[in-house]
């Protein structure tokens, strides 16, 4: 491996890790997916072909793992308080209020089917583009984009319209 | 206009609509509750669900996964390169990275750093001899109207040098100073940016981040001085701290896609950094 994909792979770490904890929703299995995810971009970086992009490369790679992990039950999801604690601040109350929407967050996510939560990952998360997602889950674009407004109704239901009411639902007149 | 779809609201909302497209619908949204009220879902599962899983990015990695800690071919040696200390917790300016954890702090965070740089720690850096200096003596960041930019070989580095290439000079008193860019991307306005380390003999160690302007310039968002030690068992010095922690965090926030391959880079310098789009 040169150098120079190493370092790449290196500077890439901090977002696969967002990624990968939020397909799995818990710290250590997180710290798994990027494990192996880094080991066998490690292992296989003949295949990656320069001139693409490696890090949507690793990306697929992570899914396909992440994937067969829930074949398996690896790395299928777990939200436990635990895991969430380390995101939280010092102060009382703002804690309070980031522990709802994380733990919310990630139990609405973990409702979703696992197609529904790759998109969810790789587009709002992430922030890739619907093409760049595409090619990393290797399915069309319109694809992306029926799974991607599908999930995200459905998140938004898990999410707010609960007994909690939604802080959206008064759309601006 | 026809129907509009969930898909074309979500896109819409996600910027992927092309111009045309996405002038009707803004139209469309003016005259429609019903379609604001469709179009507050997507907006409302974008932006706000990715500030909660932020912190993640400038969360310290307790070590870097099997294979990513040592030079190529030399997994279990005590070698280090620059880059491994990248996550190791604590530091001077662990306090920083917290400003980071909601988009909404961050151009206060921005903002900050300039402050922090230019009040305190340019001061302070006088004082202790390390403002970094090219070959001519003249500084690598200076002050203009709205905020820091690079000047001397900072800038001309940032404007002409490959990322993981090595712009060398001697600077007086017989020191090498070496600047190396390491990566370039796109940020979320189009602007293209650029992480950087400025390598002085041990201990002294910068590394920043810069985004170019429409008029040429590279304003600096974070240049901050990292310790630097020598690795166990290797003459190469590593560098550790929050600053670059911090570094990470803001790249992790303002990036737009994939970071450039080198191809890209150099394509862009022969046309003086004018992207497609």
């Amino acid at each position: 491996m040169t150098e120079e994909i190493r370092e790449r792979v290196i500077a890439f770490i901090p977002r696969l890790r967002r990624f990968a904890f939020s397909l799995t929703g818990d710290w250590d299995r997180m710290e798994e997916l990027v494990q192996d995810t880094c080991e066998r971009a490690l292992t296989r970086h003949q295949q990656w072909k320069p001139g693409t992009s490696l890090e949507s490369w690793m990306c697929r790679i992570a899914q396909n793992l992440w994937k067969d992990g829930l074949k398996a039950k690896k790395h299928r999801m777990q939200v436990s308080d635990d895991s969430l604690h380390f995101l939280t601040g010092v102060d009382g109350r703002n804690e309070m209020e980031e522990r709802l929407t994380l733990k919310a967050v990630m139990a609405a996510i973990s409702r979703l089917p696992a197609d529904q939560r790759l998109v969810i990952a790789l587009v709002c998360i992430d922030g890739r583009s619907y093409a760049e997602t595409a090619e990393i889950l290797d399915i069309p674009v319109g694809t992306v984009m029926s799974r991607l407004a599908r999930a995200r109704q459905a998140l938004y239901a898990g999410l707010y319209d609960s007994e909690r009411g939604s802080p959206y639902a008064k759309a601006e007149g | 206009m026809d129907k509009v779809t969930n898909e074309m609201l979500m896109a819409f909302v996600d910027g992927e609509l092309d111009p045309a497209t996405r002038k009707k619908i803004k139209a469309a949204l003016h005259s429609d509750p019903e379609l604001r009220a469709r179009a507050a879902i997507f907006e409302a599962t974008r932006q706000p669900i990715a500030e909660v899983f932020d912190p993640i990015l400038s969360h310290p990695l307790s070590q870097l996964p099997k294979g990513m800690r040592t030079g190529a071919g030399k997994e279990g040696s005590a070698a280090h390169a620059p880059r491994d200390l990248h996550w190791r917790p604590e530091g001077l300016f662990r306090w920083f990275s917290g400003l980071f954890e909601s988009s909404r702090t961050l151009s206060l965070a921005v903002a900050l750093c300039a402050v922090f740089l230019g009040g305190l720690g340019i001061g302070l850096l006088m004082k202790t001899g390390l403002v970094p200096h090219d070959a001519r003596g003249a500084a690598l960041v200076a002050y203009r109207d709205d905020g820091l930019v690079a000047t001397g070989s900072l800038d001309r580095t940032l404007e002409t040098i490959g990322s993981g290439s090595r712009l060398a000079k001697s600077v007086t008193g017989g020191q090498e100073l070496e600047i190396r860019p390491i990566l370039t991307f796109r940020n979320r306005q189009g602007q293209f940016c650029r992480e950087y380390e400025v390598l002085y003999p041990v201990p002294s160690r910068f590394a920043g981040l810069a985004c170019r302007t429409e008029d040429g310039d590279w304003n600096v968002l974070v240049h901050s001085p990292v310790t630097a030690q020598p690795a166990p068992g290797n003459d190469t010095a590593v560098a550790s701290g929050g600053g670059l922690e911090t570094i990470d965090a803001v790249v992790g926030r303002i990036i737009k896609g994939n970071a450039l391959d080198p191809e890209q880079e150099t394509s862009l310098m022969n046309k003086g950094w004018r992207g497609q789009d």
